[in-house]
């Protein structure tokens, strides 16, 4: 297992694996993040990420979840290996 | 028969819920909606029966019913969007007797997220396992009776998209009816760190302080819940790491920036072609059927007892021209939500508003709010129905406030013969001036309403993109049905009687003599409405003697076009056309005639989908085409200027939108919101239509101030209502 400097998901580039590390805003979505999977400690990969202001779409387990441009700002992530 | 249950289908979008309600229920369905908002409430009943054997009666047929309700998808009860409260509320409420949780094999982690929190409601759960074949497909393999055994409930695998799955869902749920037991919490409770406040420096005191406690408990819940649910995951499911799926491969096109917005317009080009074209090549039969039936045929079986025109004759009439009215639209409906059904059943709906999200966040809507605009420049009607699929409730009220300036097939008409009138061979530039027109009109409501009284921002696109799924047709059908079913009985009682209302005053005449019933003469009481309202029209160009001007804009409010059957009839032939006699078999083969000649039209008609080809600047040939008196033409001339002409058709385009569609706005987003909607319409369309004449022509100063002032007060006064009760409880 390696880490590294924590950044914004909106950063990662398309094919990142990330681990979550925390929300850095406190909203209400943050609720439906971690609904559908996504909260600190849980491990994402970017699918597709077509810009800064556009969504992105995040790999969790099996399933593909859509990432608005503004909440994919305020998830602190890390470049994260199993190996 | 037994007191039936009561059961709610709960589970995550897309988990395959509809398929097994719609296995379970069949044809035993109703759909409404939730009281007080639009979200649709699907419930069913699923009946089955037993023999059962006792000494005293011997062998007996026990029969039992199950009520099902079909809750809106759901990730967990900390819900968001209307539809999402409503399923949360619900489940909190407790009224019913067990849950019946959907799972899908493909997505369980997320599932069981949902069991989790569903388990700690305390109520009886049949867990049935989903899209196990997917799963499969993609090295997902589930042990099933180990996670049934992990989480203390029976849990029932199924491949919910064949036919086969019927069977095995009907033996767990009676069984499990046979045994209710009450599902036990899924995780323990967590343990609690009460830490002293940190005093080393202010600045980390002040961050500690920013924690709350609430925040804690929640996070420190929802840390064991998800933790458990890494642990049933870890134990009993065994899948392959990072697979490329299909539908990923696929989404490299779909919602590339290169590829994404061509493909999408491309889909809506085939969604708006089908449901207006091809579904509206069917409009004709229903109108003339059913005018034959419920108007004409009424009017016939009075005359044949002998009943002159009276009270009952214009009630008859005035109900059934409602109805006639509703029949109308039922195939673009019909057709639109078909489609619709397919492009949500097959996953593409939410590649839909990821594609467009960007520029409709510009709009202050989220990217989903296009689709309803769009749809708008065929049929109001469906384009507020369709704001439904908003998650919230000030996105909605946005998109049916600009929906109704998209312009919609009925005004189209109206411009071709006011182009071929007065325009020549500007004809085509200046009706794309009015849809431009439409659009900002849309563009200044969106800015008005979101800098006033619908402030804030679109719900953030946060969703499942689920994967590409083949469509189950008979699901679609039935659900359009559904939904096709849920327009007629709810918005059309409202056109009904809105629709026989204006046609009542349109037969009622009030002269010296008093009130009489008349045949749609000149003398009745619509007309002397349209009269009466003349002269307010005359700031935008329209003539103080011009009373078919006024009297057309009451009548196109039971349908746009009626605007220009008003002017043949006023202007031109001064007659309202009798019914003629009435043969019933002739009226339905004539009106069974227009289906196919429709339908060839619709397959020519692929490359216009707005049907523009009307618009060709030649007098003759558009009267042609429109059926109306070519003399109108000439007559128009006398009454409207070239500017007047213009701004009538500005006036047009903006004012309240037809009967129908008022009617359906109201059901949508309610009584108060509606009639603002109305008052607010034929408003925006005066100033606007007054501003262009005035402009263009007129130069009167006091006008141009009157109407630019009066946009401005509106807004200032929009600005100082918006703390009122009334549109603080509409903002999220």
């Amino acid at each position: 297992m390696t880490l590294s400097t924590s950044f914004p998901l909106s950063q990662a580039p398309e094919g990142a694996r990330l681990r979550i590390l925390a929300f850095t805003q406190e909203t209400f979505w943050h609720n439906r993040l971690s609904d559908l999977g996504i909260h600190p400690g849980s491990v994402v990969e970017v699918m597709k990420a077509t810009g800064p202001n556009l969504p992105m779409v995040v790999k969790r387990g099996a399933g593909r979840i859509m990432v608005d441009a503004v909440l994919k700002h305020d998830i602190l992530v890390e470049t994260w290996s199993d190996k | 028969m037994n007191t039936p249950l009561t059961a709610l289908l709960v589970g995550n979008p897309n988990c395959g819920k509809s398929t097994v309600f719609n296995l379970l229920t069949g044809s035993r369905q109703h759909v409404g909606n939730w009281p007080g908002v639009t979200v649709e409430k699907k419930s069913g009943e699923y009946l089955w029966s037993e023999l059962s054997s006792n000494l005293k009666q011997g062998w007996k047929r026990n029969s039992h019913v199950l009520h099902i309700v079909d809750l809106p998808g759901i990730y967990g009860l900390s819900a968001q969007s209307e539809d999402e409260k409503i399923s949360a509320q619900v489940l909190k409420d407790g009224n019913y007797d067990f849950i019946i949780n959907l799972l899908d094999a493909t997505t369980l982690d997320r599932g069981l997220q949902l069991t989790l929190q569903l388990m700690e409601l305390g109520k009886p759960i049949l867990g049935i396992l989903t899209m196990e074949d997917v799963a499969k497909g993609r090295q997902i393999t589930v042990d099933v009776s180990g996670l049934s055994e992990d989480l203390g409930i029976p849990l029932v695998s199924v491949n919910s998209r064949s036919g086969n799955s019927l069977g095995p869902i009907q033996k767990a749920v009676e069984l499990f009816i046979k045994n209710l037991e009450p599902a036990k919490p899924g995780h323990e409770i967590p343990p609690v760190i009460v830490t002293p406040a940190p005093n080393e420096t202010p600045r980390m005191e002040q961050f500690y302080q920013s924690f709350t406690a609430e925040r804690d408990v929640r996070l420190a819940w929802s840390d064991a819940r998800f933790n458990r649910v890494l642990e049933l995951y870890d134990n009993r499911v065994d899948q392959e790491e990072s697979r490329v799926t299909w539908s990923d491969r696929v989404d490299r096109y779909m919602l590339s920036r290169l590829w994404g917005l061509p493909i999408f317009f491309l889909v809506m080009y085939l969604v708006f072609w089908f449901s207006m074209n091809v579904g509206g090549a069917f409009i004709d039969f229903f109108d003339l059927a059913g005018g034959a039936i419920l108007v004409d045929g009424p009017r016939a079986l009075l005359s044949l007892v002998g009943w002159d025109w009276g009270p009952l004759a214009l009630l008859l009439q005035g109900i059934g021209t409602g109805l006639q009215t509703v029949l109308t639209f039922i195939p673009v409906l019909f057709s639109l939500f078909l489609v619709l059904s397919l492009l949500e059943d097959s996953g593409y709906m939410a590649r839909a508003a990821f594609v467009m999200d960007r520029l409709m966040r510009t709009l202050g809507l989220p990217g989903r709010a296009f689709v309803p605009l769009l749809l708008g420049f065929g049929c109001t009607i469906p384009s507020v129905m369709s704001s439904r699929t908003l998650d919230q409730r000030r996105d909605k009220l946005l998109t049916v406030f600009m929906s109704p300036f998209m312009s919609c097939g009925a005004r189209l008409p109206v411009y071709a013969l006011f182009a071929a009138a007065f325009f020549g061979s500007w004809a085509g530039t200046m009706v794309f001036l009015l849809y431009l027109t439409g659009l900002g009109a849309a563009l200044l409501t969106g800015f008005m309403l979101k800098t006033t009284i619908l402030p804030g921002k679109p719900a953030p696109l946060l969703m499942e993109l689920p994967a590409y799924h083949s469509p189950r047709w008979k699901n679609l059908l039935r659900l359009a049905y559904n939904r096709t079913q849920d327009f007629v009985k709810k918005a059309g009682v409202t056109i009904t009687l809105m629709v026989a209302l204006l046609a009542t005053l349109q037969n009622l005449s009030w002269t010296n003599q008093g009130l009489s019933f008349g045949d749609g003469g000149s003398d009745n009481i619509l007309n002397k409405i349209g009269l009466a309202i003349a002269p307010v029209l005359t700031p935008m160009g329209v003539r103080a003697d011009n009373g078919s001007a006024g009297v057309s804009l009451v009548t196109g409010m039971f349908a746009k076009e009626a605007v220009i059957g008003t002017m043949n009839t006023l202007l031109v032939n001064q007659q309202v056309v009798s019914a003629g006699d009435w043969n019933l078999g002739v009226a339905v083969v004539s009106a069974l005639e227009t289906i196919p000649a429709n339908l060839l039209g619709a397959l020519g008609s692929f490359t216009d989908p707005l049907g523009l080809g009307v618009v060709t600047g030649e007098a003759s040939s558009t009267a042609v085409g429109l059926g109306v008196d070519q003399g109108l033409m000439g007559i128009l001339q006398t009454q409207f200027t070239t500017a007047g002409a213009f701004s009538f058709l500005v006036f047009v385009l903006l004012y309240i939108p037809c009967l129908a569609a008022m009617g359906t706005i109201m059901k949508e987003i309610g009584n108060q919101w509606g009639g603002f909607l109305g008052v607010y319409t034929i408003f925006l369309a005066w100033i606007l239509a007054t501003l262009v004449y005035q402009i263009w022509e007129g130069h009167e100063l006091l006008w141009i101030s009157v109407s630019a002032g009066g946009l401005g007060s509106f807004w200032l006064i929009l600005k100082l209502s918006a703390q009122s009760a009334f549109f603080k409880k509409d903002r999220l």
